[in-house]
């Protein structure tokens, strides 16, 4: 967390997927603490001139207002940040695919026309499109199921 | 003129044009209750207990709301199954979800979560679907008005609504097939009206031990492309459209978004490369139906809360412009 924290602070991060810190940094004084704390060190770091209670007021403020206005501009994202697996992961389709390769090596080139030759689909074929679709359409109580969705991170 | 004549000529078309104008108040009514229902949910502050019902499927779901300078706050903790933390500030929602060794950061946009499932723009329902009154029940220990939304085709299901008599507060709400099966339902065990202004409530439980990490496999931006759906069914419009990154592809998948202004659908487009097996069928899961087709060197995969020719047409009407 306070890894994270720094690294958002030193513009490393994305400021577009650091809500969770924000929000993180709302709720726990040790982390606000720590949040005011990286910003005093870069600050020092790079000379810059912050009266500390200024500071401390301004980002609290921010934090309470808009948190996106007050982190630097976004640079890259950083390594101090686990990327996770991607959910729509490609897995069960390499198992059908390695299965399925001995029949149809060839049939599915980029782009072709392949009619005839797909087939029919099975139990957990389209697991990922649903899942997918539950979690980004707008209207959709099933968003509090738990299903193959969150396998990811694992 | 005798009485009966008097009755026929006068009285009769009085009758009728009295109760056909009832019929029309009450529907004009009616939706005047659906838009209070559509904005309590996001205006009025409470705290509850909901149970989400989908075929097998059970969860409770502790809710805390609060409206509060013009904006609105959510917390959902899911106490069924693997713990899960959903916030939500306006239109961004941010979920904590605990792994074994680490907290997963989902993140998502816009969606109307439980109660605040009617949109505050009632325009497309009022295209799309009849309202009917069924009466009053009591639902959480509060008294509810019952509104049935009948679709004008079998492009959607039937949804039933009961709305807190007093408050306007969505209670429970119920997804039904052409046949009346229930397919889905969501509704209170309890709830209470919250009288502070305090945003305490509004953290998770944060365990500092362990690490935070992105869930970065969608790429929120829209993006515009040479797709054209030349007939949506009948209601239906784009809402949106991402993508979402495959590890181990040079490719991304694009999800577009339809919806009637409650029902929504999915449409995936990927393309078929070497090594991929492409699918055509459809099936059914409860609520949810699913059609898959093959156009182009296209994987066309159609999914949504609707029923089965609903996402058959729009996968049949997807052409690429040239």
């Amino acid at each position: 967390m306070k890894q994270q924290l720094s690294a958002l602070v030193d513009g490393e991060v994305d400021v577009e997927r650091c809500e969770h810190i924000f929000l993180a940094a709302k709720s726990t004084g040790e982390v606000a603490q720590a949040w005011r704390e990286y910003h005093v060190i870069r600050d020092v770091m790079r000379e810059d001139y912050w009266n500390e209670s200024d500071l401390t007021s301004r980002i609290m403020a921010n934090l309470d207002d808009e948190p996106t206005l007050l982190a630097p501009q976004a640079v890259s994202a950083s390594e101090k940040v686990t990327h996770i697996r991607p959910r729509f992961s490609t897995y069960s389709w390499s198992i059908a695919a390695s299965v399925a390769a001995a029949f149809f090596v060839g049939l599915f080139v980029f782009n072709q026309p392949a009619p005839n030759t797909a087939m029919q689909i099975a139990d957990k074929d389209t697991d990922q499109y649903v899942v997918a679709h539950h979690n980004f359409a707008p209207s959709s109580a099933t968003y509090y199921m738990q299903n193959v969705a969150f396998s990811a991170g694992e | 003129m005798s009485l009966k004549l008097v009755f026929r000529a006068f009285f009769l078309p009085a009758l009728l044009l009295a109760v056909f104008n009832q019929s029309v108040y009450a529907e004009e009514d009616l939706w005047v209750t659906m838009q209070k229902t559509a904005s309590a949910a996001r205006e009025l502050n409470y705290q509850g207990l909901f149970v989400y019902h989908n075929g097998a499927t059970i969860r409770s779901v502790q809710i805390t709301h609060m409206y509060e300078g013009g904006r609105e706050f959510s917390r959902n903790v899911v106490l069924d199954g693997r713990p899960r933390e959903v916030f939500s500030e306006g239109d961004d929602i941010v979920i904590f979800n605990a792994k074994n060794d680490k907290i997963v950061i989902e993140k998502r946009r816009g969606q109307n979560l439980f109660p605040a499932m009617l949109p505050t723009q009632l325009y497309p329902l009022k295209q799309n679907y009849k309202l009917k009154y069924v009466g009053q029940e009591r639902i959480a220990g509060r008294l509810a008005q019952v509104i049935d939304m009948v679709p004008n085709d079998n492009l959607r299901y039937q949804y039933r609504v009961w709305s807190d008599a007093e408050y306007g507060l969505l209670l429970k709400m119920s997804m039904v097939d052409a046949q009346g099966h229930t397919l889905e339902q969501i509704g209170f065990n309890q709830v209470s009206m919250l009288q502070t202004k305090d945003l305490d409530w509004f953290q998770p439980k944060i365990d500092a031990t362990k690490p935070y990490v992105m869930d970065d496999s969608t790429d929120l931006t829209h993006i515009e492309d040479n797709l054209v759906i030349a007939n949506l069914p009948t209601g239906y419009k784009k809402v949106d459209q991402i993508q979402l990154k495959v590890q181990g592809k040079n490719t991304t998948v694009q999800q577009l978004i339809f919806s009637d202004g409650l029902a929504s659908v999915s449409l995936f487009v990927e393309p078929i490369v070497k090594g991929m097996q492409a699918r055509v069928g459809k099936k059914n899961m409860g609520s949810t139906n699913v059609y898959a087709h093959v156009l182009n060197g296209y994987q066309l995969v159609v999914v949504g809360e609707v029923p089965a020719q609903t996402v058959e047409q729009i996968a049949q009407q997807v052409t690429f412009k040239k």
